[in-house]
Order: structure tokens, then sequence, then C-alpha cells
């Protein structure tokens, strides 16, 4: 009864199996191991090898109920009061797993809730935080405590692989316990309407016990990644290659959403954003990897006028907190103040709109993007006061101006609007060092507070979209603002304030989804008079370029619009365009 | 127009009914009042070499009112006659209604308990900041309801989680909601009988907590027609929707709705609360009704409101009529103390194999005791919240012995986790010998499964 799934019947009528699906882009992933997922990009690879309880269908019209709703992945339904998997209180969930689903192992063992409890507790890991991980522990009963306990028991030094396996054998996490090796009990803190689209992030997936020889991402564990997906890593050379292929203990009739129609996946690392376009273009590439290229070149249409747009924050840029330099300027709300007062908004949508992403672009007068929990339409766009930033720098004591550093990744557009924000933040007195790093090592540096607290940077720019785009009020809020343990979290900045806390927890609370985004605003609206973050832009998504070949591709929404993968075939030299 | 011109539909619905023939081997309805149980065990639609201890789910219908079923069924296919007269069912409802001591102007024949719920929360007058008093115990037709006026009018709903086990007393019950009760109260809401540990909640006392208050009442009785020798008017509710295919054992698809039309003070002081009947026919497409009555006079029907729906299901309906003349001709009463009293043996004999320690269901406070029986079959603590064992549990009492149990899920105060339990459900038609039988099939099932 509760393992009995959906029968999966694909429609391949008309595909052509086989080829190489080849991609191009810059730098390298920024996580390749699934509890390390951050970004859409790596979230884009991960789909072919990791499957999560619940995901995402690839809907072609992003307006459809279909592309909102997630679905069973390695569950065998979604939870609900017909199939004894939700109480009346919302507060237990029980999952079944759907028979079938097995590793890349070499008996192809099969994946069981022990897997999915084992890729829980790796995310309490202290090494590589995923920002999503407050997400749970403000969800599953004992997470917050789990994650803390494992924080404590290696504070100050770094835990071996071995150190972090025996720590998960050792620890359970209250809330969450395995029934038998198919069956699985969560147990929440309250009723939780985006549960099941917390279970569909990429970092919640399963994880083999094979990961228990491995710290978290590490270059060896990126060598020995296992597969519950259509492909496997066949190769990895850091920053060269990533090749993948057909994973053989994969069954397509277990999997309702990814397609196994490729013989090979090559994405050719390290390419600059320029290259790719003109790799795919000239048919040397069939799709841009890790970098916004719009198709306006392609024929494909963007949508249409009256089509909801997904916006994303991005950019909005962060001060640390946490830093010593200048005095710790970044303390003082002023300061901060001063600095949103100086940043024109303007010059970087126009700087962002030269280098041809094909997003449409919005003045972002507040934190959540349109269209999401929380949004509120606000007044003016914001715009530039330079005479405000001045008074403000020097009613601080910085009348004389400061020096701060912005670090970003080493791509064209962070490095543009960088070098932007830097010329407007010049004008007001203050003057910004750039740092331009590999994208690998701006997520290390920024995923540690340490280094913050050192002062290893004070300003940079973030990009934020929904993962989810129903009951999303948390997406935006609760990752920028809620005050969280040292590591594990999107507040990079090392933001606390106790009463936005107590709001979050409110809005958390809130049922009645007439108070709840309101509920969420409040949280923006109170975080944002201590300036933690400037938002810059708000972004929609645009149509991006596919090499001619290219067939079965569909942009998500969950993947930051990029494309899924997992259902892509190639057409053939006499098939029609 | 519903109603052809100068036609009693009350009479209509009687010619329908007169039809139906009784079986020939159906005692004389003058023998049924003293007639033995295994002779009225007879009367039932039961499954050869099984025991039905699952009435709290579906009941075994009388043969006699599969028969009434086949005849109206019968003389209305392809007919040409006015089909709604019929389905006011003005008679059945007031012969039903007296069964339940009110009038047939208070009662509806409904499709199930969940449309009578349904039908009730969403014609409350609520708005915004009102307060809805209710449990995590109630069934989730009646928590879905809410939460829909909540989205849609901005209440708060409240809810309490009852407390289980032996010991549970009535005072612990009437407390918890009188704790719970606050400024912005408008409703309280509760199961006559909770479907999950069969708790037979004090419900005259919560009537007149709710009339201290000034709160409407509204009673999920889904399980309360066929299983007590109850008056509503007595009972002092306002509003309350039952099955008629639980222990009333009419057809699948029929329930009643009762709506308080009258005020007697002796039982409920407060005025009429308003109900809006959000399906209806007659409902006036100009104006209103008429003012609600302040008496025991009725000013009007607020039964025909809620009953004319279009065309009705009038097989059914004459089912359950028949299913509720059957019951009447046994004895309500007769028929409570029978399920009370198989139920009973069924929770010494628990108490005694599984210990008092494993029961969801009141014990010690009679007047908690319901003929559904909740508990805990396994040694372990844990396995109380594995939903897959108990499952397992009741699929093999049923797959193995042929014995239909069934089991449920429900919230224990204090525990984070969501409790599972076996329940039985004893019923006028079981007897001694089965609830015994179920009873030693369950003990060596858990022991073998421990």
């Amino acid at each position: 009864m509760f393992t009995t799934a959906e029968t999966v019947a694909p429609d391949d009528a008309g595909v052509r199996t086989g080829g190489a699906l080849r991609l191009a882009g810059p730098g390298d992933p920024a996580a390749l191991d699934p509890a390390c997922v951050d970004d859409a990009a790596s979230a884009q690879l991960v789909r072919l090898y990791s499957r999560q309880l619940f995901t995402y269908r690839p809907e072609p019209d992003v307006r459809h109920w279909r592309s909102l709703a997630p679905l069973p992945d390695l569950a065998a339904q979604i939870p609900s009061i017909y199939n004894a998997g939700l109480g009346a209180s919302g507060t237990t969930y029980v999952v079944h797993l759907r028979p079938g689903s097995r590793w890349d192992t070499e008996a192809h063992r099969p994946v069981t809730t022990h897997d999915v409890i084992r890729g829980l507790k790796r995310l309490a890991n202290p090494l590589r935080p995923v920002s999503v991980l407050p997400y749970l522990t403000s969800t599953i009963r004992g997470m917050a405590g789990f994650v803390e306990t494992c924080h404590r028991a290696f504070a100050g030094r770094r835990p071996s692989a071995a150190d972090l396996a025996a720590f998960q054998h050792e620890h359970d996490i209250p809330g969450v316990f395995a029934l038998d090796d198919e069956s699985l009990v969560f147990e929440l803190v309250r009723p939780t309407l985006d549960f099941i689209n917390m279970l569909a992030l990429p970092a919640v997936a399963p994880a083999p016990q094979e990961y228990d020889a491995f710290l978290p991402d590490s270059p060896e564990l990126r060598r020995h990644l296992r597969s519950s997906g259509p492909y496997r890593v066949a190769r990895y050379e850091p920053s060269r290659e990533l090749v993948l292929e057909p994973n053989p203990a994969w069954q397509p009739e277990t999997d309702p959403v990814r397609r196994q129609y490729l013989d090979r996946i090559e994405l050719r690392l390290g390419v600059e954003p320029g290259a790719v376009a003109a790799a795919v273009r000239a048919g040397e590439a069939d799709l841009p990897w890790n970098a916004a290229i719009p198709a306006s070149d392609t024929g494909r249409r963007p949508p249409a006028a009256d089509a909801p747009l997904d916006w994303s924050l991005d950019p909005f840029l962060v001060f640390n907190l946490r830093s010593p330099n200048a005095g710790g300027a970044l303390r003082d709300v002023r300061v901060r103040r001063a600095i949103a007062a100086a940043l024109d908004r303007d010059t970087i949508a126009q700087a962002v709109e030269v280098l041809g992403s094909g997003a449409a672009l919005r003045l972002a007068g507040d934190v959540v993007p349109p269209g999401h929990d929380g949004h509120t339409a606000t007044g003016p766009e914001p715009g530039v006061d330079l005479g405000r930033a001045q008074d403000l720098l020097a009613e601080a004591g910085y009348a004389d101006g400061l020096v701060l550093t912005a670090v970003h990744p080493d791509d064209r557009e962070a490095t543009l609007i960088a070098r932007c924000y830097a010329a407007d933040l010049a004008r007001a007195g203050v003057t910004v060092r750039l740092a331009a790093l590999p994208r690998a090592q701006y997520r290390a540096l920024l995923a540690d507070p340490g280094r913050a607290a050192a002062g290893e940077w004070d300003l940079t720019t973030e990009s934020l979209s929904a993962a989810w785009r129903y009951e999303n009020g948390r997406v935006f809020v609760q990752r920028l603002f809620a005050s969280t343990p040292e590591t594990g979290t999107g507040n990079v900045g090392g933001y606390r304030e106790p009463e936005v806390d107590q709001l979050i927890e409110a809005a958390l609370g809130e049922l009645d989804p007439r108070r709840r985004p309101a509920a969420w605003a409040a949280v923006a609206r109170r975080a944002m008079q201590d300036q933690p973050i400037v938002p810059i832009l708000f972004r929609a998504p645009a149509p991006q370029l596919r090499g001619a070949a290219v067939r079965g591709a569909v942009a998500m929404p969950s993947l930051g619009h990029h494309d899924d993968l997992a259902t892509v075939w190639l057409a053939g030299p006499d098939d029609e365009p | 127009m519903v109603i052809s011109a100068g036609r009693d539909p009350s009479s209509a619905e009687a010619a329908v009914t007169q039809t139906a023939p009784a079986r020939p081997d159906t005692p004389a309805s003058t023998s049924l009042r003293d007639a033995p149980w295994d002779e009225i065990r007879k009367l039932f639609m039961l499954t050869p070499n099984a025991i039905h201890l699952n009435t709290g789910t579906i009941g075994a219908m009388p043969y006699q009112v599969l028969d009434t079923m086949d005849e109206v069924t019968r003389a209305w296919t392809g007919g040409l006659m006015d089909v709604y007269p019929p389905g006011m069912y003005t008679a059945h409802r007031t012969n039903i209604a007296r069964s339940f001591g009110v009038d047939g102007d208070e009662l509806v024949i409904c499709h199930n308990a969940t449309e009578g719920v349904a039908r009730i929360i969403n014609g409350l007058d609520l708005h915004e900041d009102d307060e809805v008093l209710t449990t995590t115990h109630e069934c989730y037709s009646v928590l879905s309801n809410f939460n829909l006026v909540r989205n849609r009018h901005g209440i708060t709903v409240k809810t309490v989680t009852l407390p289980s086990g032996y010991d549970v007393t009535a005072d612990e019950i009437v407390e918890l909601f009188e704790r719970s009760i606050g400024p912005r109260t408008k409703v309280l809401a509760f199961a006559a009988v909770t479907l999950f540990t069969g708790t037979m909640m004090p419900m005259r006392r919560l009537c007149e907590l709710a009339q201290r208050h000034g709160l409407i009442t509204v009673v999920d009785g889904a399980l309360l027609p066929g299983m007590l020798d109850i008056n509503l008017r007595e009972l002092g509710v306002d509003f309350m929707s039952c099955s008629g295919s639980k222990f009333q054992c009419g057809p699948l698809g029929t329930g009643l709705l009762y709506a308080r039309n009258k005020v007697v003070p002796r039982y409920n002081p407060l005025p009429l609360p308003t109900l809006w009947p959000i399906i209806s026919t007659w409902y006036p497409m100009q104006g209103s009704p008429p003012p609600r009555t302040h008496s025991a006079v009725e000013s009007d029907n607020i039964g025909d409101y809620l009953q004319s729906a279009g065309s009705a299901s009038i097989a059914r309906g004459a089912g359950l009529a028949k299913a509720c003349e059957l019951f009447d001709e046994i004895g309500r009463g007769r028929i409570e103390r029978r399920a009370m009293e198989l139920a009973d043996h069924g929770r010494a004999l628990v108490a005694e194999h599984f210990g008092e320690k494993s029961m969801y269901s009141p014990g010690a406070d009679p007047t908690l005791r319901s003929p559904l029986v909740a508990f805990h079959p396994f040694r372990e603590a844990r396995d109380a919240w594995n939903v897959k064992k108990v499952h397992e549990f009741v699929t093999r009492m049923e797959q193995e012995h042929r014995i239909w149990i069934r089991w449920t899920e429900f919230d224990v105060p204090g525990s984070p986790h969501q409790h599972y339990a076996a329940r039985f459900t004893a019923h006028l038609f079981n007897d001694h010998d089965e609830v015994e039988r179920a009873v030693r099939t369950m003990v060596r099932l858990a022991e073998e499964m421990s």
C-alpha cells in the first residue's frame, strides 16, 4: 500500500537516443557533492546523478501548475491525509520510498531511508555548510540541536572524514527516524506548508555509506561520486572537464522525471562566457553552462508579455558585519545606509544590459522580488543621494572616507558590477579595493565566518532566486536575515537581530494565507531598518542559448531557469530544426 | 420550480415507500423489540466467515434497506413522475427527527457527514478574527472546512489536543475546553465520539459550557445515530452532522444534518445562530426568509431550505429511513446497551491482556466510554509511532484471520510523535464470541509481531 507509486509512463515517441551532449562554461562547479549544492549551476549537474525524495517536473510552460507542484522522486507518493502520510496537526510526515531505486555501487545497492537520513546528517558538517540549512533547522524537530552539537564537537579543530562519520553514527536527529529500509518519519516543530519543497532541494539528497570515507565535497569525494540518477560521473578533472556516462544501475521505470537518452555528457570547464557563446553558435558546444547567454540569435521566443515572470533578487550588496576593517565601520548602520544611498542601481542595470544577459531588469526597492510571498509594492524607484551618503559617513566619523575590500567571482558580470559600485562609492568617499576569485574559492571564503571576522572581505554582491514559488516567504527573508550558528547560513554577512528572529518565528507559524505575506513583509521591513544588505536589481529570466541539435531541454525554475539536462536528447543532422 | 402545484410532497414520498414489500424472512416488526440478538443479527448483510468490528468506518446494511433501495430505484427509473417532492423527504425527516427528540424542520437528509459538516461550517456567520475552538482529534472533513473558512474569512482556528488513555476523565476534557475559550471564541466544535480514540465526549457538559460563554456548538456526530439513544433537543446542541452508513447502518452516501430551529431555554437558551443555507434551491431569490424564532415555535423551516438541493438520491434516502425505522423497532436504547456492553467486554479483555496502559480509549470514567476501543497492541512503546507496523497488524487481522478492525492516527498531548492505534468497534450485530475471538487473535498476533 505505502510504496505503491504512480506508474512511470514516459512519452519517448520521436526521441533519438545516443550521442554526446557537449557543454562549455566558465570556472569549476561550486559543488559536486549534493550536500554542498547552493547554486543553480551545480544543481543542474547534480540533478543528473542525485535524486531527492521529491522534485519538480520539467514543465515547458512555467505558468502551469505542474511546474509549481512537487512530485515524488525517490518517494512513492506525496504525503497527505489520504495516504496516512500527514497527520491532522501537520507536524508528522511519513515518507515511503519508491521500490527499485539503486546506487551505482558494485552490487547496485538500493537507495534506503538510512541513506536519506545520512544525507540530512551530512548537512550539519561545519566544513561546507549550505545556505538552506536554516530552513531545516527551523522546521525539523531536533535538527537545530543536532547541528549545534556537531559544530560544538568540532569547535576549534578541523574534523576528519572519520570524525564526521563517527559523529553521524553516534548522534540522531530526534525528528527523523527510519521505520525500516523503505519508510521514514519526519517530525516538525510546527505545521510547515513548504516542507515538501524543502525536501526537493538539491542539497537534501540521500547519501550512500561510501561518502562516510570523505570530507564533504572534497577532491577525493568528487572522484568517488555515486549516482542514483540516469547518469554518473565518469571523469572529473578540476577546471578542465567533467564527463558523465549512463548509469547502469538506474531503471527508467523508477524515475518519473529523468531520462537517459544520451551516451555521454561532456562539460568543458574554464571557458570564458564570450567563448562559450561563440562555441555554441559555431556548433562546437550544444549548451552553455554557468553562463547567462540569451537565445536572441537562436529564434527562441521570450515568454508572452502577460506571463508571470519569475523575478529573482540579483544582485544585492552584502555587508560583512563581522569585519574589523576601517575600525569596524560596517558595524555602524550609518555607514551601511551611506553606502546604500551612494549606490547607483541604474548604472549597474545598464552594465548588466550591456553584457547582454537578455534578462528583464527592475531596480530593486525591496528585498523580496515581485510575485513572491512578502513582496511589497514600493514607491518611487530608489535613487542616488550622494549628499545624504556623505552626511551619514561624516556623522559616523568617516568624513575623510574609508577603505573597504570587495570580493567577487572572477566572471565578467560580477567583475563589472563590482567596478560599478566601487565607482559609485568612490564618489561618496569610500575606496573599494576589488578582489576577484575563482567561483569555488569565492564560495569557500563567504562560507567561512572566521575569515569574515578576520576581515578578508567587506563587501560582495550575491543573487538569490526562489527554489519554489508558492508559500515561499522564507526563501528570501529567512535565508537573508535569520540569525544562525556561525556557519551554515545564507546570511553570509552575519546579521543578527533578536527582534527579526522573533518576527521570522511569527511568520513561520502564520497559517492564515491572508496574513502570511504580510508577516514576511514585516520581517523584511524590520531587518532593512538595519540595512544588512542593499537590494540592487530584480531580474527575470530570459530564454537561454541552445545549440541547434538540442531537444527536450526545459528551463526549470527550481534550477534557476537553467535547462534540465536529464531530459535532453540530440537531433541528428537530417532532423528538422 | 421544484414542486408541482397542488401536490403534497409528503404524500408522494409516502406512495414511494409504501411500494417496498417486506422480505419474507424478516421478523414481524412487533417481535423485533424482544427478538434475541442472534435473530436480529440475521437482519444484516454480514460477510460470511468474517468478523465485522469496524462499524466506526462502515456499518453492515440490513437486507430490508437494500430491498427498499431496490424497490424505490425501480419505481423511479425511467419514470415521468415529478422527482422533486420526494426529494424533500418530509415524512422521512419527521420520522427520523422524532427518534432523536427533534422535529422535521430541524433535520435534513444529506449525502454524508462530510457534506453535512461542510454545509454547517461554511454556513456559519463568521467574520475576520472570530475564533473557532476545536481539537486535533476531529475528522479531517471538520478541520479542512474550518481551514477553508479561515482562508476565506480570516477567522482563527484554535485546536487543542484531547487527552487520551484509560484514566482520562470528563472533567479533564471540559476543563481543557474551558481554559481555551477566549474573548474572540465564537464556536465550540467537537466530535460526539472521536473516531481516533473512541472517546465519548461529555456532550451535554460541553454544550452547557458553550452556552455559558454564548458560543455556537458544532458537533460531528458521524458515529452517533444508531449508536446512542439520544435526544438532540435535550443535548442543547446547535448543529450536528451525522453519517447514515456507520452505526445507523443505512446506505453509503447518506447522512443527517441537524440545525436547531427553536429556542427551548431549558436545554439551550441562546438565540438561534445564523446559518446561511449555502446549498439551497428554496432560499428566496429576492428578500430574506422570515426572522428566526426566539421561542419554542419555529418561525420558518430551516430544514427545507437545506433539504431543497435539486434532485435527490430518493432511493438512498428511503433506504436510510428504512434503517432508522428498523432501529426504532429494535429499540435504540436496547441497541445502545448492547453495543456498549460488547465493547466493555472487549475493553476489559484488552485491559487484561495488553494492560490498561496500552489503551488510548477512556475506561475508568464510564461516561467517556463508547463502542470504539483504541489501543497499542505492541510491547515496545516506540511501535506506537510506526504506522507500518500498526497497518500490518490490522492487515494481517483481516487477511489471515478475516477480522476487520482498523488503525487510527492522532496526536497525544506532550508527545512529539503522531501515534497510531488498533481500533475495534462493536455493534448490535456482533456477539461476545466474536469479540473474544478477535481479542484472542490480536493477543497472539501482537505477541508474534512484538
